[in-house]
């Protein structure tokens, strides 16, 4: 069959951005292929490993099972984007020196996940991290030093991220 | 793993979505014939479930209908729970949490929290059945030569199928709702039907709906004004605290007699991933009917049930396991009612 | 005296983890190139065959199809593989594919869709024979063995007999026996980077190889073997891994058929693995049968140990004749064995191949010496600790097979453990159901012996600093994520009485990087570490010699100060600033540069296979793990685990605690859920992480990593390995907790909820039968 595709208007990390997708495409498709942004990774494709998670509308969500079309205005948010400039994000500063990354693979999707707890649960204890994460697949660390550095960033120990 | 290509639509109202999905199974030359494989379309809910299947080739249509845009599936009318909210929201509400206190923990059993976010009410309830000889890439299949699910006409799971499929429907949701007694409602073509839920599968792993009509969608699911009165409680089988599907699931659903509670009154028993629908177990149910729930109605009704539920040998944990564990995960659900527990 | 401020034991985050952080990290999958083709392998439809004939015919009307790589093409029948005494793998089949999903062909084309779509329609005839899938089958003599190769006409690939001692006569003496029949399922890596490489063909007719690999080293001689093509002429790049744990330590056929297509085609071939094509890749832990007697007398002293294993290879060699040895010679510690047999056979299947993986060869021999060793324990009525900590090799003392002990922190461990965990008011007291159980081990330092045995250094590290005052440093040791950069950061650093910061790392590329052997036997951080150190203090040395031009004071006497100054040794006040002392080294000189370099010591007996389990150091454990079952289900619940690790000298204590954690995780997959399924012919059924279940976060307990420091006399700064020895000893713990708790001992891995739920019926049959009969 032919290839249907169409033109998003789509508004990722704050800008809008334009882009010829297939209908089939998914956002991880886009992100990474079209728009350069590579810090979504693709680490199983099929939902599992969610090292894709990127936010859409301030919610976690996996890239890649997400139809590029289906996004439309809602705003999208990668991992690109805690970085203010210069300036790391708490969290991110957190994350390395807990070191929480090994590999770091897996690191981007966990932090667009954190970064959504930590507005939403700013108390999160470390089961609570432990749910809120069940979605996301480390295996390099055994998510001591992952939750190490959300602990880090909850009310309690420091700053949040929203407050960046 | 590109998807493979198909036309997107993005009905913004219900009848949109009911004129896509009449144009898309309408054959080119414009005969009433029933739309083969190669035709036809899919209703794409949160895209959880059926996305994966196409990365890996698993029965594409050429039309997928996403009804994320269409109002009517988006809010809940008193009563019923809107077929395109998300599991997320079901778990997170606070007036299904207190109404349907099992049917929120249910949701957040089913697969993981990213999943959730996007899967859906409808998609859940909707979900493909699965087998390990079905969900497989496109190379594994043909080299397995499987499946008649697929695009095959050998099973690998029975001997001699004929064209009876078993794979394994996992859903979680809807034996709870069964359980509480819920109602499907339904949009077609021909206008809106209602069929409750412990009606609305039948048939087999590939044919898996009592009356499937061409372009009908579920709009929402009915929650009777006496589920409130039901205790009811869902334990599931897997292996990991998060992804997995059910190995198997028992939902329990008893009201007690009035003035009289632990004396049931009546029964709704259902199961999941034990066969290519949610079973219903009216035996289970005989038992269980007029009796006081203690330890050793619940011991008999688990056993029960093991002697009664038939695995495949199609999923991760072997058939004979996960039917011991049917009378375990029946004997707790069912322990969980008794007015005593603290659920 | 020198103020000077050591970085060894400090937390240090890795120097490369902002980067990781805010996603600009670049890996394979975010690498591209002007005028790139994607190219897509064809896999095999049939587990045992003869590849007749490859028709692109259909596969050259997808539109951007431009080339397809078929058996018999130049290259593709080249034998390679990571041990030159079993070089048995090729790009493409020559003539046989031996596994269900192995490469047979590939295709390249203009996008990643039309790759795959091509690749669909590519037709394979084969000629299929029968496939051998089980190990006991292999061991029988066929028509058709995988390999030319193979012992007599049957399927059996390597097979090792070793006898120390008087076993026999241990045993006749012993008073007590505990012995079992165990069964291990191949386990994956399950790194969560899936497998890729770019082939580049440079304009000057070298070849580039980009690749997600942890043995640059390796895969760049098997490259220059395959494309029959000079070193020099070829340059290995490895960008950022995405985890390797032993999964990337072979040159891998995909590899190959991506530079067979990039020199067919003129332009640079990207290949990116999915998932399932990673597992078909594997070359993870072996499937094992193991079959294990000890022998000790009645105070609990062990004499002897009597073991075989038999490890199913599937397709390929890999690392598989040492897995082979290790199965048994790294039973050897961290007890003191006064008889030892063993019999090892590692068998060719039609399967993908199995090779290393973190705990390489010592994991499952591990399990089944723990678990009986806790069985003795019980029949004796001994406390496991007491029965470990009586048998516990000294240090400075050497194994029966000849493995020189130095340093040894494990009585450290034992009693860290023991406290931490609170073992004195839990074992065999917990509530029934409830258990408490321990585990030890024992693990190399990277081997001793390199794989190719030419008297090259196993590590040479070089420094360079110039006039911006940064220190940079060249290696091909492969951070794979487990932080060697930030080790040879560390230590050129420390060695220089610098701050980290200064130092930049390029262990990423052949052309500029001096040889190292790569990441695997948990090698890098002894060997590579060394090297650095000795680079560093050359280059601290000329510093040192500038010093002394300056102050007119002897070289000799400066030492390292505090903010990055050189120090007298006996006056305080003379101190000269790093900036200072490196002007004065580099006017009339240029650039600094040194170098260091590691060779392990001679070391080791002359029978056959005594450079098996070599190691210049071990490392050793004693883990304790609290577990929860449930009786009903067979589902265990691990509640709480302490991990005590003799690491010689924690550099960076943040790594090391990871080291140890993410070892534990993995090794609680392998304990508890994960397994490898194949179907009767082969067909590996589970290929996906849905179906292949690594411990996600609510599946892992808290894991209290211990450090004990033995302070290793050659290791650098005192350190030993922390990578790999970390993994085995949890598996044998939750075992032996989960018999405190219920009473069954558990002999197959891994202990799925069914497999306990069996143990358990099989144990209340017995007790029925018991009472039945009283």
């Amino acid at each position: 069959m032919s290839t249907s595709r169409r033109i998003l208007r789509l508004r990722v990390n704050g800008q809008p951005r334009e882009v010829l997708a297939r209908d089939a495409d998914t956002l991880l498709d886009v992100l990474r292929e079209q728009l350069g942004l590579t810090g979504s990774k693709r680490g199983c494709d099929l939902g599992t490993c969610g090292c894709c998670t990127v936010q859409i509308d301030g919610e976690p969500q996996l890239a890649c099972l997400t139809l590029a079309a289906e996004v439309g205005e809602r705003e999208v948010t990668t991992v690109e984007a805690l970085r203010d400039g210069e300036e790391f994000a708490p969290l991110q500063q957190a994350w390395a020196a807990a070191g929480a990354s090994q590999c770091g693979f897996c690191t981007p999707g966990f932090l667009m996940t954190t970064d959504w707890l930590l507005r939403e649960k700013p108390d999160c204890n470390r089961e609570q991290m432990r749910e809120a994460l069940a979605g996301n697949l480390c295996r390099c660390t055994g998510y001591v030093k992952i939750l190490d550095a959300v602990e880090r960033c909850t009310r309690s120990q420091g700053a949040c991220p929203s407050e960046k | 793993m590109q998807v493979p290509d198909f036309i997107l639509r993005q009905p913004a109202t219900l009848q949109e979505a009911i004129t896509a999905a009449q144009e898309a199974s309408r054959p080119p030359d414009g005969s009433h014939a029933p739309s083969a494989p190669e035709q036809g379309y899919d209703w794409l809910g949160g895209g959880t479930d059926l996305l994966c299947n196409y990365k890996w080739r698993i029965n594409q249509r050429p039309v997928v209908i996403a009804l994320r845009g269409v109002a009517e599936l988006q809010s809940d009318v008193a009563g019923s729970l809107a077929a395109g909210r998300t599991l997320w929201q079901l778990e997170n509400d606070a007036e299904i949490q207190r109404r349907y206190p099992a049917l929120a923990s249910t949701a957040a059993l089913v697969a993981s929290p990213l999943i959730r976010r996007s899967a859906t009410l409808g998609g859940n309830l909707h979900l493909d059945t699965r087998c390990w000889h079905f969900n497989q890439t496109a190379e594994w299949r043909a080299a397995h030569r499987s499946c008649l699910k697929a695009e095959a006409d050998q099973c690998r799971v029975l001997p001699d199928p004929g064209d009876v499929c078993v794979a394994a429907y996992c859903g979680d949701l809807a034996p709870v709702l069964i359980a509480y007694g819920a109602v499907a409602r339904l949009h077609g073509p021909d206008g809106e039907r209602r069929v409750p839920l412990a009606e609305y599968f039948a048939g087999d792993g590939i044919r898996r709906f009592a009356e499937r009509r061409r372009a009908e969608l579920m709009v929402a699911v009915e929650m009777p004004a006496d589920a409130e009165d039901w205790r009811v409680n869902y334990r599931k089988l897997r292996l990991r605290q998060t992804f997995d599907f059910p190995e198997g699931g028992v939902a329990v659903g008893l009201q007690w007699e009035s003035g009289n509670p632990g004396v049931i009154a009546a029964a709704r028993i259902a199961t999941t991933a034990y066969a290519s629908v949610p079973l219903l177990h009216p035996e289970v149910v005989e038992l269980l009917q007029g009796q006081l729930l203690d330890q050793d109605l619940a011991d008999r009704a688990g056993a029960l049930l093991e002697s009664l539920v038939q695995p495949m040998k199609n999923t991760s944990m072997s058939p004979s396991y996960r039917r011991k564990m049917a009378r375990v995960l029946c004997r707790r659900a069912l322990l969980d009612c008794s007015p005593h527990s603290s659920s | 005296m020198s103020d000077y401020r050591s970085t060894v034991g400090q937390r240090l985050p890795l120097i490369d983890s902002m980067e990781k952080v805010s996603g600009q990290g670049t890996y394979i999958e975010d690498m591209s190139f002007p005028d790139m083709l994607y190219a897509r392998m064809v896999r095999s439809s049939e587990s045992h065959a003869v590849v007749e004939q490859v028709d692109f015919a259909a596969a050259a009307e997808i539109e951007g199809y431009v080339a397809g790589l078929a058996p018999g093409e130049a290259g593709t029948g080249i034998h390679f593989g990571v041990l030159p005494i079993s070089e048995d793998e090729t790009p493409l089949p020559a003539p046989k594919a031996l596994h269900s999903g192995c490469i047979v062909a590939a295709v390249a084309a203009e996008s990643e869709r039309a790759a795959r779509e091509a690749a669909l329609r590519v037709e394979v005839r084969y000629s299929v024979l029968d496939p051998v899938v089980r190990p006991r089958d292999a061991l029988r003599e066929t028509d058709h063995p995988l390999h030319p190769t193979t012992v007599a006409g049957t399927n059996l690939h390597k097979a090792v007999d070793q006898e120390f001692g008087d076993v026999d006569g241990a045993f006749a003496e012993a008073a007590t026996v505990a012995s079992g029949e165990f069964r291990f399922d191949g386990i994956n890596h399950g790194f969560t980077e899936p497998i890729g490489c770019i082939a580049v063909p440079e304009a000057n007719g070298r070849m580039s190889l980009y690749s997600a690999t942890q043995v640059p080293h390796y895969l760049h001689r098997a490259l220059a073997k395959v494309l029959e093509m000079p070193m020099h002429r070829i340059r290995v790049f490895k960008p950022l891994v995405g985890g390797g744990f032993g999964g990337k330590s072979d040159p891998f056929p995909h590899e190959m058929v991506a530079a067979l297509l990039a020199r067919k085609t003129g332009r640079p071939v990207k290949i990116i693995f999915d998932r399932d094509e990673v597992f078909l890749n594997h070359h993870g832990r072996h499937p094992t049968e193991y079959r294990i007697r000890v022998a000790a007398d009645g105070d609990g002293r062990l004499l002897g140990l009597d073991s075989h294993s038999r490890i199913d290879g599937g397709a390929w060699g890999s690392f598989g004749v040492v897995t082979t040895y290790y199965n048994g010679v790294l039973s050897q510690g961290p007890y003191r064995i006064p008889a030892f047999r063993y019999s090892g056979r590692r068998v060719y299947t039609n399967k993908p191949a199995s090779g290393a993986m973190r705990g390489h060869g010592a994991v499952n021999a591990r399990f089944a010496l723990e678990t009986c060793l806790d069985e003795v324990a019980e029949q004796l009525r001994l406390d496991p600790f007491d029965l470990r900590a009586q048998n516990a090799l000294p240090p400075n003392t050497t194994t029966l097979n000849h493995l020189r002990i130095t340093s040894t922190g494990f009585l450290e461990c034992l009693q860290q453990v023991r406290e931490r965990s609170g073992w004195e008011r839990k074992f065999r007291q917990l509530p029934h159901g409830r258990g408490i159980g321990l585990g030890c081990g024992f693990y190399i330092s990277g081997s001793a012996l390199p794989i190719h045995r030419t008297r090259t250094p196993q590590s040479t590290v070089h420094v360079k600093i110039d006039v911006d005052g940064g220190v940079t440093i060249h290696s091909m040791a492969a951070d794979i994520g487990q932080g060697s950069d930030t080790m040879l950061a560390q230590c050129v650093a420390e060695a220089m009485g610098v701050s980290m910061d200064r130092c930049r790392v390029f262990a990423r590329d052949t052309d500029t990087a001096p040889l190292d052997l790569g990441s695997y036997s948990s090698r890098v951080t002894f060997m590579a570490g060394n090297a650095a150190l000795r680079a560093g203090e050359a280059i601290r040395r000329k510093l040192h010699k500038a010093c002394a031009r300056l102050t007119g004071l002897r070289a000799d006497d400066f030492l390292r100060g505090a903010n990055e100054t050189y120090v007298h040794r006996d006056d305080d006040s003379v101190r000269v600033p790093y900036a200072d002392a490196l002007r004065e080294a580099l006017a009339d000189n240029g650039a600094l540069i040194a170098k260091g370099i590691y060779r392990a010591p001679k070391l080791g007996g002359s029978f056959k296979g005594s450079g098996a389990g070599l190691s210049p150091s071990y490392s050793y454990q004693a883990f304790v793990a609290e577990v929860e079952v449930d009786e009903e289900t067979g589902q265990v619940r691990v509640d709480k685990v302490w991990a005590a690790h003799d690491c010689g000298k924690a550099l960076n204590r943040l790594a090391v605690e990871g080291q140890i954690e993410g070892s534990v995780h993995m090794g609680l997959g392998q304990a508890l859920s994960e397994q490898l399924v194949f179907l009767n012919n082969g067909q590996l059924q589970n290929g996906s992480l849905l179906d292949y279940k690594i411990p996600a976060p609510p599946d892992t307990p808290e894991i209290e990593a211990i450090v004990v420091e033995s302070n290793d006399p050659e290791g650098p700064l005192g350190a030993k390995e922390c990578g790999e020895g970390a993994l085995a000893p949890i598996i044998p713990a939750v075992a032996n907790a989960i018999h405190d708790a219920v009473g069954v001992r558990m002999h197959e891995v891994p202990m799925t909820p069914e497999r306990v739920f069996k143990a358990l019926e099989k144990k209340r049959r017995a007790e029925e039968k018991l009472r039945a009969g009283s």
